[in-house]
């Protein structure tokens, strides 16, 4: 059995845990606490160590989703998380620019963990207050060459979307070569 | 009471020194965090936000400037400056502002033992392996 592996980060409340639940076909193994800072409660819980999620290609193929912690001071399981990747996708709340520069950080130290392909994931695009991906990618300073991608997290066909996309930059990758 | 021979009293204001202390502390948290790893290398952007000749860099920023390679680490250009985390923390995270370099992984750092796209197996067999992941997310 072969099994690989995609990682989906970003900032704190951006949408990571809804993001692996919408394709995961494995109730998604979270480790979820409750939020203790005031400042951070803009929900109920985050997600502390990991999240876990599975879909099963075909009878040799597995593939694993991996949520990183969104807070900055669980960060050093991010190198653990990152082994190994397929490629990683960095999701952003869209309605939240006060987050879009951690975003960055986070985006530039997955790059240099592990030099795969990656996107970014534009979340609750279908929020009214959400910035456009045209002025995501001008906020991020993103290389055109990065897919910026629409997305809503709780929606599986957006979310297909993006793993799709990040799957035809892997595939990119490798031909180049 | 006056003061004794061998000192020399100064006014200062209090609320401004714990102003700039707090101001310090938070610059320093912030710095933490946007690099918090000393032992990644830098690197110029292949298409920087702005060109080097057109930005002003001071002598200590010129310095760091001409040391970035992917093969020196962050903590061995402050040690080749004679710098401190704080001083070489505040020059980088200034180039990286201004969009003219990238944290990278130093050069000769192996990757971790599974650090690879996909198992070391030929092109073929990648490709094969990302196409049917491509069918199975498009069946979901």
């Amino acid at each position: 059995m072969q099994t690989v592996k995609m990682v989906v980060t970003g900032p704190f409340s951006a949408g990571k845990t809804s993001f692996i639940r919408s394709v995961s076909e494995i109730d998604v193994v979270s480790t979820e606490r409750k939020i203790s800072t005031e400042a951070e409660r803009i929900k109920e819980t985050t997600t502390v160590a990991m999240d876990f999620g599975r879909i099963t290609v075909d009878d040799d193929l597995v593939l694993y989703l991996f949520g990183t912690p969104g807070q900055k001071r669980f960060d050093f399981m991010w190198e653990i998380l990152s082994e190994g990747m397929l490629g990683f996708i960095v999701t952003i709340d869209s309605t939240r620019p006060e987050t879009f520069r951690e975003a960055k950080g986070i985006l530039q130290t997955f790059r240099a963990y592990a030099p795969t392909p990656y996107v970014v994931a534009a979340n609750k695009q279908d929020m009214e207050s959400a910035w456009s991906v045209e002025d995501l990618r001008i906020a991020l300073k993103l290389d055109p060459a990065v897919k910026m991608l629409p997305c809503v997290a709780s929606d599986k066909e957006s979310v297909k979307k993006v793993l799709l996309e990040l799957l035809y930059s892997i595939l990119e990758e490798m031909e180049k070569k | 009471m006056l003061p004794p021979d061998d000192r020399i009293v100064m006014r200062l204001d209090l609320e401004n020194i714990i102003i700039e202390g707090a101001r310090r502390m938070r610059e320093w948290e912030q710095l933490q965090e946007e690099l918090p790893n000393l032992d990644m290398a830098l690197d110029f952007l292949q298409r920087p936000g702005a060109n080097i000749r057109d930005v002003n860099l001071n002598v200590e920023e010129w310095k760091v400037v001409s040391y970035i390679n992917p093969k020196n680490t962050i903590r061995q250009i402050m040690k080749a400056n004679k710098m401190n985390e704080l001083e070489i923390r505040r020059i980088v995270y200034g180039l990286i502002q201004a969009g003219l370099v990238e944290v990278v992984r130093p050069a000769g750092m192996p990757l971790p033992p599974q650090a690879r796209q996909v198992p070391a197996v030929d092109k073929r067999q990648q490709s094969s392996l990302v196409n049917r992941l491509i069918d199975r997310i498009r069946s979901l």
